[in-house]
């Protein structure tokens, strides 16, 4: 039972730290031009979860980004989003599973930036859907890059985070 | 492993190179006579030659939900100056002069586009 708390506790805290990430990257003023350009900070948390191994599955992944896309929709106030984080959140989460499993757990700033990609399709794909038109596709090329150099970003940043927190890493691996 | 890993960097490559290309290729067919196209919900309001807009003017486009969206024409571009959707990215997008990307208001569905427009468009229509 003790055990099973800590890794309770330790999802709700990355659930926290994603959605405080989230809420100060959403502070930031947009790109001019390209409004719809955004790093992704968040999904630092989920990639990390993702690659993490021992007693942490696919599931606690799953959990943490379903808690910070809607905690982080009342956080923000922006409620018509919810579509668009979630379609993204959720397609990227699979790109970046099959990445890893592509990989062998390895090449991480590549599963990102398939993860990167993916959140920028399905936005995209939502985005068709709710406005009615594929005009909306004149957007994608500049997504598409925007996405690579965004998931490039996070991709590394959680790459240095294993190799220079290995004892954090270590403990928290096995938690039950 | 580092075989697909090395194919996987080559995808990622290609589409960053199709990317670029693809934005290249809209910005090179600039128009000659720019003309942009207001639709709402798929339906064109107005065609305006940007050509001829010398002076500086603003319109108010409202949407079907009760909310605007404020359209000001320069000569040569068109940006949406002030909307109250809750994202505001079509304000954000500023001021566009070519067809490589429209402003789009996604909660209002407001479209604006740049056309190559011919001689038959005479300044507002609509």
């Amino acid at each position: 039972m003790k055990k099973k708390t800590k890794k309770l506790c330790a999802l709700g805290l990355f659930t926290a730290t994603a959605l405080g990430i989230f809420v100060l990257e959403n502070a930031i003023p947009s790109v001019p031009m390209f409004p719809y350009m955004k790093i992704g900070l968040a999904n630092v948390v989920t990639l990390f979860i993702l690659f993490l191994g021992g007693s942490w599955s696919f599931a606690d992944c799953l959990a943490v980004l379903l808690g910070r896309v809607l905690l982080g929709a009342v956080c923000t106030g922006q409620l018509t989003t919810v579509m668009f984080s979630l379609a993204g959140g959720l397609l990227a989460l699979l790109a970046m599973y099959a990445g890893k499993k592509l990989f062998f757990g390895k090449a991480i700033p590549v599963v990102s930036i398939m993860g990167a990609l993916a959140h920028n399709i399905g936005q995209t794909a939502v985005a068709v859907a709710v406005y009615g038109s594929f005009s909306v596709f004149s957007y994608l090329p500049f997504l598409l890059i925007g996405g690579i150099i965004s998931g490039a970003v996070t991709g590394f940043a959680v790459m240095l985070l294993f190799k220079s927190r290995a004892g954090f890493i270590a403990r928290i691996r096995d938690l039950k | 492993m580092k075989k697909r890993v090395i194919i996987a960097v080559c995808v990622i490559a290609a589409v960053f190179a199709g990317s670029v290309a693809a934005i290249l290729i809209m910005k090179a067919y600039a128009p000659v006579r720019p003309v942009a196209v207001i639709s709402r919900d798929g339906e064109v309001l107005y065609r305006i030659d940007l050509a001829n807009a010398c002076e500086e003017y603003t319109l108010t486009i409202p949407s079907a939900d009760g909310g605007f969206n404020t359209v000001t024409v320069r000569s040569g571009s068109i940006a949406v100056t002030d909307a109250d959707c809750p994202s505001r990215t079509c304000v954000n997008t500023g001021f566009i002069s070519d067809s490589s990307k429209p402003i789009i208001c996604i909660p209002h569905k407001l479209e604006i586009r740049i056309i190559n427009g011919s001689d038959e468009i005479d300044g507002v229509a609509g």
